[in-house]
């Protein structure tokens, strides 16, 4: 009986998301939401970007390589400090509120030093 | 095990429903008819003649034969079994797998890639519409399944039972006295008070007692420990016996020296007799009745004659045995030009109510005739007896008496009822 509720319950998680994305897709996902605008004072403020945030920020990261993979910060206290962001929405075109976006850099410092391309 | 659970899953499954039973009988065709024919225990019947100084007992043992009809039908007996609740269990059910099925099926042309416009808080991207398509046939499965073994142990458990059998019912039942057969055995006639009145051996279902051995009043009729059954007409001859006897055990002698009772006593043995000895001298004596009448004169007796014991108008005229009859056109009507001699005599009396002197005094008309009608104080019987009423009377003539200016003949009634 064990087994079987397992499985629909796998089932039915199963059919509410899909595969993992990979560390790239999730290192720009969280920059894109970042520079999504109208963009938010504090992220030019704390990190110190002006025009092409996205493509300044996927710089210092980098992150563009379908390859690259998490150390530090990893991927799970990436997905956790990423987590104020998507309150607005999972959708990749969802714009997070300011307040999202300070909570983000002011309880992460890692993630902030990560952005800066500090290492 | 897995046959185990599986059997628990369908005794649960059954449990969710209450299975409503109901029976019924239909009664099928007649199958056949007879009769049955039975012999029960019956019991003595007895009859009674008075020949002479002799009383013969006729006691007969009869059987009850008793013939009952049967019919015979066939018959269903009828117990439906329903699971309410199951049909609808079942259709859902039903409905629900299929389109899990369907579902399933569709999912298999729809694509598999994940959604990646949204990547949710875990870092997974959206599911893919094939995912959608079966959690959704999974879901519709998970529930339709269940009902569906509802459904079916529920359909399983509901039906009809039909147990047919024949049924034999009574239509009629007559009995009737039957085997009659002369008894044998000692006759014991007794008294009110147990007594032994006279005991005979039955030879052929017959004995002979004297008449002299009845000068009290039969109470029971037995043989051995069986009563004998006497009907009416036994009874009546019987009371008559010993009227008769009664009157035959008289002291002759000066009627002045008798005392009230035993001059009642003789007054209405002789009236008891009379059925059977109408034109015998000692009934037809009309000394008894004339110083009975003088006494009730006198005051002495009191005015009602002992045939008020009568509780019907046949018993009255069988207690009195009347020898005169006062209708229209009857010659008896021309006696009453002097009915002093007929006193003490009974007669029956149809006429019509001509009005009332008191409340137990009245008048009726008999063709040109009139006759005072004395009713005892308190009458056994009842009826509507108004001026006008027409009237049939058994009564004891009087002689004559004057009230005002009419002077007519009395007559003392012992019943009267309305009649013609």
């Amino acid at each position: 009986m064990r087994t079987a509720a397992t499985w629909l319950v796998g089932l039915a998680v199963l059919g509410c998301s899909g595969p993992e994305a990979s560390d790239a897709v999730l290192c720009q996902d969280v920059i894109q939401r970042l520079c999504a605008g109208p963009r938010c004072g504090v992220v030019e403020e704390r990190l110190g970007v002006k025009d092409d945030c996205d493509g300044t920020l996927v710089a210092r990261a980098r992150c563009a390589p379908d390859d690259f993979v998490f150390t530090t910060p990893s991927r799970d206290r990436w997905l956790e400090c990423r987590a104020p962001l998507v309150r607005q929405g999972t959708l990749r075109t969802a714009v997070p509120g300011c307040d999202n976006v300070s909570e983000v850099l002011s309880s992460c410092p890692d993630v902030e030093a990560f952005l800066k391309g500090v290492r | 095990m897995r046959a185990l659970r599986g059997v628990l899953v369908l005794a649960l499954a059954g449990g969710c429903f209450t299975v409503e039973s109901t029976s019924r009988v239909e009664r099928g065709p007649l199958l056949r008819s007879y009769a049955q024919d039975s012999t029960l225990p019956g019991g003595l019947e007895g009859k009674v003649a008075v020949d002479g100084a002799v009383v013969n007992f006729a006691v007969t043992a009869v059987q009850t034969c008793r013939t009952e009809q049967f019919e015979e039908y066939a018959e269903e007996r009828i117990t439906e079994r329903q699971a309410k609740g199951a049909g609808a269990a079942l259709a859902s059910g039903i409905a629900a797998v299929l389109g899990a099925g369907v579902l399933a099926v569709v999912s298999l042309v729809v694509s598999n890639a994940p959604d990646v416009s949204s990547i949710d808080a875990a870092g997974r991207y959206g599911a893919a519409p094939r995912q959608h398509v079966q959690a959704a046939a999974v879901a519709t499965g998970g529930l339709g399944l269940p009902a569906l073994v509802a459904g079916i142990v529920g359909a399983v458990q509901s039906g009809v039972d039909v147990v047919s059998t024949k049924t034999t019912q009574v239509v009629s039942s007559k009995e009737r006295p039957c085997n009659p057969a002369g008894a044998s055995g000692l006759l014991r006639l007794s008294a009110a008070n147990g007594a032994l009145l006279s005991e005979q051996p039955l030879d052929g279902g017959t004995a002979a007692v004297p008449l002299a051995a009845l000068a009290r009043p039969v109470e029971a009729v037995t043989l051995g420990e069986q009563v004998v059954q006497l009907d009416q007409e036994a009874q009546r001859t019987l009371r008559a016996a010993t009227a008769c006897a009664q009157l035959d055990a008289r002291q002759t002698g000066d009627l002045s020296t008798l005392g009230d009772g035993q001059l009642l006593r003789l007054v209405e043995s002789q009236r008891g007799c009379a059925p059977l000895r109408r034109t015998a001298p000692e009934v037809t004596d009309p000394s008894f009745e004339a110083e009975l009448r003088r006494r009730q004169l006198a005051g002495h007796v009191a005015a009602a004659p002992t045939a008020t014991r009568a509780t019907s108008y046949d018993e009255a005229v069988a207690a009195t045995a009347p020898t005169l009859r006062f209708a229209e056109g009857s010659g008896d009507l021309g006696a009453l030009d002097a009915p002093e001699p007929l006193s003490g005599r009974a007669a029956t009396l149809r006429g019509t109510i001509e009005g009332a002197l008191s409340v137990n005094i009245g008048v009726v008309q008999v063709a040109d005739r009139q006759l005072f009608l004395v009713l005892p104080n308190e009458p056994a019987w009842s009826g509507d007896f108004s001026v006008g009423a027409r009237v049939e009377v058994v009564g004891i003539l009087a002689g004559v008496h004057t009230v005002g200016p009419r002077t007519l003949p009395v007559l003392r009634v012992v019943w009267m009822r309305n009649a013609f």
